[in-house]
C-alpha cells in the first residue's frame, strides 16, 4: 500500500484500535491515547507491507496487540478484567468477569463509572459467552455485524439475529 | 428496569476517543507523511475539506439553477435582478454560437425574447426605454447577422429571415399596443421605434431589390453572350456542313 494511503485507513480504523486498547488498559484515557498514537506510527511506518487483499483489518490489530502486549508486560500491571489470549489469527476473545461479587478493580471501575452502568456490566455477565462477546463487539466497541461475523466465524444475519435476542434477553433480565 | 440500550450507548460513547485526540493524532500522522511527500498538499483532506466541497457543489447547483430560470422565465424583464444573468446566458449562447448561420438563427431567437419583454408589466420607467433599446438592438443585430453569412445561397435566405421576423414582430406589437394599456409616453416611444424599424427595414428590403435586380440582369446578360456564342458555332457548324 502507498504510504498516501494511510490517512484513509487511519479514519477507518482508528475507532475500533482505541477502544480494543482503551478497553484492555481498564479505561484509563491517558494510557489508550499514548498507546493508540503508538501503535499508529508504528503502522505508518510499516505501512508499505501492508496488503489489504491479504491481511484485511487483522494487520492493525496484530500491531495493537502486540503492542499492548508489551506494555502490559513491561509495565507489570494486571488487570481483573480478563482479557483471554489473543490468538494469533487476531480474533479476540474475551470475556468480563465479575469478581468478588462486585465491581472492585480499577479497570472495572474505570470502565463502568455509574451504578447504572455496573448494572449493565453484571447484566452482560449473566448473557451466554457467545451473546456477551456479540453485545460488547457491536453496541460497546463498535465492530459492524459484518465484522463480528468475521470475528466469530458467523454470518452476517445469524450476528443480527443472536444481538437482537441477546438484547431483548438483557431487557428481560433487567425487569427482574 | 435500566434502559439497557441508553447505557450501552452512553457506554460506547465514553468509551470512544476525544475527537480532538483523534484530530490532533491525525496532524501528527500528516506531519510524519509530509516528511516522505513534501510536495503533495491533498494528503491532508480531512472531514471539513468534504463538507466544503459538498457546500461549494450546493452553490454551484444552485447558481446554475438560477441561471436556467433567468434564462427560460419570459417574466424576467429589464426591472427584475435576474435580468442581468438572463443576458449574461444569452451572450454565452451566441459566443457558442461559432458558424455564422448558427450566430443569425440566435440572433432571430433573441429578438423574439427581446419582443416578449416588451410586453411585461414595468414598474420603473427607465426600465421600460432600456427594454425597447434592447429590442431595438437586437433587431439590427438580426439584420448584421443575417449579412454576414458566408455562404451566398444561404445568406438570401437568412436574410430573407430576418426581413420576416422583423416586419412580424412589428405587426405583433403594433396589435399588442392596442390591446395593452400604457402610459401615454411609453406608448408614443414604442410607436416610434417600430416606426424607426419599419423604416429601415422598408429600405433594406429596397436595396435588396436593387441588388437583385443587378443580379438578374447579370445573369441575363450572360444568358445573352451565352446564346450568341452558341448561334455563331451554329453558323459555323452550318457552314462546314455546306461545303461538303
Amino acid at each position: 500500500m502507498n504510504k498516501k494511503d494511510f490517512l484513509k485507513f487511519y479514519d477507518r480504523h482508528f475507532d475500533k484500535i482505541y477502544r480494543f486498547v482503551f478497553f484492555r488498559v481498564g479505561g484509563r484515557k491517558e494510557v489508550a491515547e499514548d498507546l493508540t498514537s503508538e501503535i499508529f506510527l508504528k503502522a505508518l511506518r510499516h505501512f508499505e507491507d501492508y496488503d489489504p487483499a491479504l491481511s484485511g483489518g487483522a494487520w492493525i490489530f496484530t500491531i495493537a496487540r502486540n503492542h499492548l502486549y508489551n506494555y502490559l508486560r513491561d509495565s507489570g500491571r494486571r488487570f481483573q478484567v480478563s482479557v483471554e489470549e489473543i490468538t494469533d489469527d487476531w480474533r479476540l476473545e474475551f470475556s468480563l468477569q465479575e469478581t468478588g461479587g462486585g465491581p472492585t478493580t480499577e479497570g472495572l471501575e474505570n470502565l463502568f463509572k455509574k451504578d447504572a452502568e455496573r448494572e449493565v456490566a453484571s447484566l452482560l455477565a449473566k448473557l451466554s459467552s457467545e451473546k456477551r462477546q456479540i453485545v460488547t463487539l457491536k453496541h460497546l466497541l463498535g465492530y459492524s455485524f459484518k465484522e463480528i461475523g468475521e470475528i466469530l466465524g458467523m454470518k452476517e444475519g445469524t450476528v443480527k439475529v443472536a444481538a437482537h435476542r441477546a438484547l431483548k434477553e438483557l431487557r428481560q433480565v433487567s425487569k427482574i | 428496569m435500566i434502559w439497557i440500550n441508553y447505557y450501552l450507548f452512553r457506554l460506547k460513547r465514553r468509551w470512544g476517543a476525544n475527537k480532538r485526540f483523534k484530530v490532533v493524532l491525525r496532524q501528527k500522522l500528516f506531519r510524519e507523511l509530509m516528511k516522505t511527500y513534501p510536495d503533495t498538499p491533498l494528503l491532508a483532506t480531512r472531514h471539513y475539506h468534504r463538507y466544503a466541497l459538498a457546500a461549494a457543489c450546493l452553490i454551484l447547483f444552485l447558481a446554475a439553477g438560477t441561471g436556467v430560470y433567468a434564462y427560460s422565465s419570459p417574466n424576467i424583464a429589464e426591472d427584475n435582478p435576474l435580468y442581468k444573468i438572463k443576458r449574461g446566458v444569452e451572450k454565452a449562447e451566441l459566443k457558442m454560437a461559432r458558424s455564422p448561420e448558427r450566430k443569425a438563427a440566435v440572433s432571430l431567437k433573441l429578438l423574439k425574447r427581446r419582443e416578449i419583454e416588451i410586453a411585461q408589466p414595468q414598474k420603473k420607467d427607465k426600465s421600460f426605454e432600456n427594454t425597447l433599446a434592447n429590442y431595438q438592438q437586437a433587431a439590427e443585430e438580426t439584420m448584421a447577422a443575417a449579412e454576414l453569412v458566408t455562404s451566398p445561397a444561404l445568406k438570401s435566405i437568412y436574410i430573407e429571415k430576418a426581413i420576416d421576423e422583423n416586419l412580424e414582430s412589428i405587426n405583433r406589437l403594433d396589435e399588442a399596443a392596442v390591446k395593452v394599456k400604457r402610459a401615454a409616453v411609453e406608448q408614443k416611444k414604442l410607436e416610434e421605434i417600430l416606426r424607426n424599424r419599419s423604416d429601415k427595414i422598408l429600405e433594406r428590403m429596397e436595396t435588396l431589390r436593387e441588388e437583385r435586380e443587378k443580379h438578374l440582369e447579370k445573369q441575363l446578360e450572360n444568358y445573352e453572350k451565352l446564346l450568341e456564342k452558341m448561334d455563331e458555332k451554329e453558323l459555323k457548324l452550318e457552314k462546314i456542313f455546306n461545303k461538303k
